[in-house]
């Protein structure tokens, strides 16, 4: 009877034990913030049963029966709970169809596979899981596979390099945790999933407001555009008016320069001139410069280039409207205008260019 | 003999200079202007650039070396058809050509050596006029 009576007292005590273990862990697995914290929390639970390597893996290219099709290693530990950086390892991505172990583990969903020696158990004559357990350099393991609503989410698996007894202890704890493990992992991979669709979001967001930005920049820069467009037209027709050609009879034109004559406008004189030559096959070409307030050897100079164009496109000049004052600088300057034909106004020019034509006038009655 | 873009008209020597010649074809121009000269004692020589629309230095020079070139060998030049840009580069370039007659097109160029030929004409009777005083004398 007494005997009996302490069975149950030690059954009491380790019921007690276990079930603190479990609340420890599962206070643990409350705090989690990534990956690393849930293998943080069942780390010093399996260390003292002397695992040596143990990891979580995702599920990935869930198959339509709710299956993995691939499974991605997240986090890894050695036995000295040591963090393991995923960079060293060889690959992270295991697909199912070349790891038939794992495919075991998701055969009963609901409970933890353990498989004390890998050599001789049953469930590991299949295909060459063996063979990848030898080379893996694992014999003893334990696969807690995460499932909820019938859809895989990944597995924690727990490994020995030599065969072992497995206590119950650790396998009522670990089967009792498996459904907390596979609900936290669930909402991790919720919580991920929509930290990816809300940065989804604001990349759809950011790139409208770039697009935005682009197509007002376009609308700117095609108004700034236009506005230059107004400018030069205004300019062209700005530079029209000061360079007029006037046809006044038969092969004579006349060209009033007012204002000062710079390189610049000295040029679309002469352009000018020459278009207004051909457009009217002009062989005089009467230049008034009475508007002109200061003719300096600047100014003569661009006159004289002014004529000679003139005169290789066929036609004659006659420089009228010297006036006095302009008169008197000229020569103070020393210009020499000698061989041209300058003449004080427009009435002696015009008389002057009708006689070179040949043209009399006569006065009738 | 066969000059390419080279005509004979009456006593005029008609040259359309054609457009984008290379340097080479500017050299071989002046040459066959100078032989045609030579060969149909031309008097005037009428140079029309009406198809030239752009113009270098080299091609600046060409104008002046080739109107220097005619006046030695004895015969007028008449440049004609120049066009805006060519006479601008030209005028930049200085060569404005003082002793050269430039009309603006075909049309005044042959008034133009019309006058010209008449004043010739004069010119050798007014000589022969002379000869023959001087005969009389």
């Amino acid at each position: 009877m007494s005997d009996g009576y302490e069975t149950k007292i030690k059954q009491l005590e380790a019921a007690q034990k276990r079930a603190e273990t479990i609340a420890e862990i599962n206070a643990a697995l409350s705090l989690i913030q990534n990956d690393e914290d849930i293998l943080e929390a069942i780390g010093p639970f399996v260390e003292q049963f002397g695992v040596e390597l143990y990891s979580i893996s995702y599920a990935e290219d869930i198959q339509e029966d709710g299956k993995p099709g691939t499974l991605h290693t997240v986090a890894i530990r050695n036995g000295a709970g040591e963090k393991i950086p995923l960079e060293s390892l060889p690959q992270v991505r295991f697909p199912l169809a070349q790891f038939p172990l794992n495919n075991l583990a998701f055969a009963t969903p609901n409970q933890p596979l353990f498989v004390e020696d890998g050599m001789t158990d049953p469930r590991t004559e299949d295909g060459d899981s063996r063979s990848i357990l030898t080379a893996l350099g694992i014999n003893g393991f334990v696969v807690l596979p995460l499932q909820t609503s019938s859809i895989a989410r990944g597995l924690i698996s727990f490994n020995w390099s030599q065969p072992q007894t497995f206590p119950q202890e650790m396998r009522d704890i670990l089967t009792a945790i498996q459904p907390t493990l596979a609900a936290i992992v669930a909402s991790r991979q919720a919580q991920i999933q929509m930290m990816e669709k809300d940065k989804a979001d604001r990349d759809k967001l950011e790139k409208l407001v770039e697009e935005r930005t682009a197509a007002l920049q376009d609308e700117l820069q095609r108004s700034a555009q236009l506005q230059q467009e107004v400018i030069d037209a205004q300019k062209q027709a700005l530079l029209e008016l000061s360079t007029p050609i006037i046809p006044i009879m038969d092969r004579i034109i006349i060209m009033p320069i007012i204002g000062t004559v710079d390189t610049q406008r000295a040029r679309d004189i002469t352009r000018a001139l020459l278009r207004g030559i051909s457009d009217y096959r002009a062989q005089i070409v009467i230049v008034d410069v009475t508007g002109v307030p200061l003719v300096d050897t600047n100014v003569a100079d661009h006159l004289n280039r002014t004529i000679q164009a003139a005169r290789l496109k066929g036609a004659h000049t006659i420089l009228t409207g010297i006036s006095d004052a302009v008169a008197e600088t000229v020569v103070d300057l020393g210009i020499d205008w000698s061989d041209l034909e300058t003449l004080r106004d427009m009435q002696t020019g015009l008389v002057a260019a009708l006689r070179r034509l040949g043209i009399r006038m006569v006065r009738s009655g | 003999m066969n000059f390419i873009g080279i005509q004979k008209l009456e006593n005029l020597l008609l040259v359309s200079v054609p457009r984008d010649l290379i340097d080479d074809e500017v050299i071989r121009l002046r040459r066959d202007i100078l032989k045609a000269i030579r060969l149909y004692k031309t008097q005037i020589v009428l140079l029309d650039f009406s198809q030239v629309d752009i113009s270098d230095s080299f091609f600046g020079r060409f104008i002046y070396s080739t109107s220097q070139m005619t006046q030695l060998m004895g015969a007028k030049i008449i440049l004609s058809g120049l066009q805006d840009a060519v006479i601008e580069t030209m005028v930049e370039l200085g060569m404005t050509l003082p002793e050269v007659d430039a009309v603006l097109d075909l049309d005044d160029a042959l008034e133009l050596s019309r006058q010209l030929a008449t004043e010739q004409q004069i010119e050798i009777e007014d000589g022969a006029d002379d000869v023959t005083k001087q005969g009389k004398t």
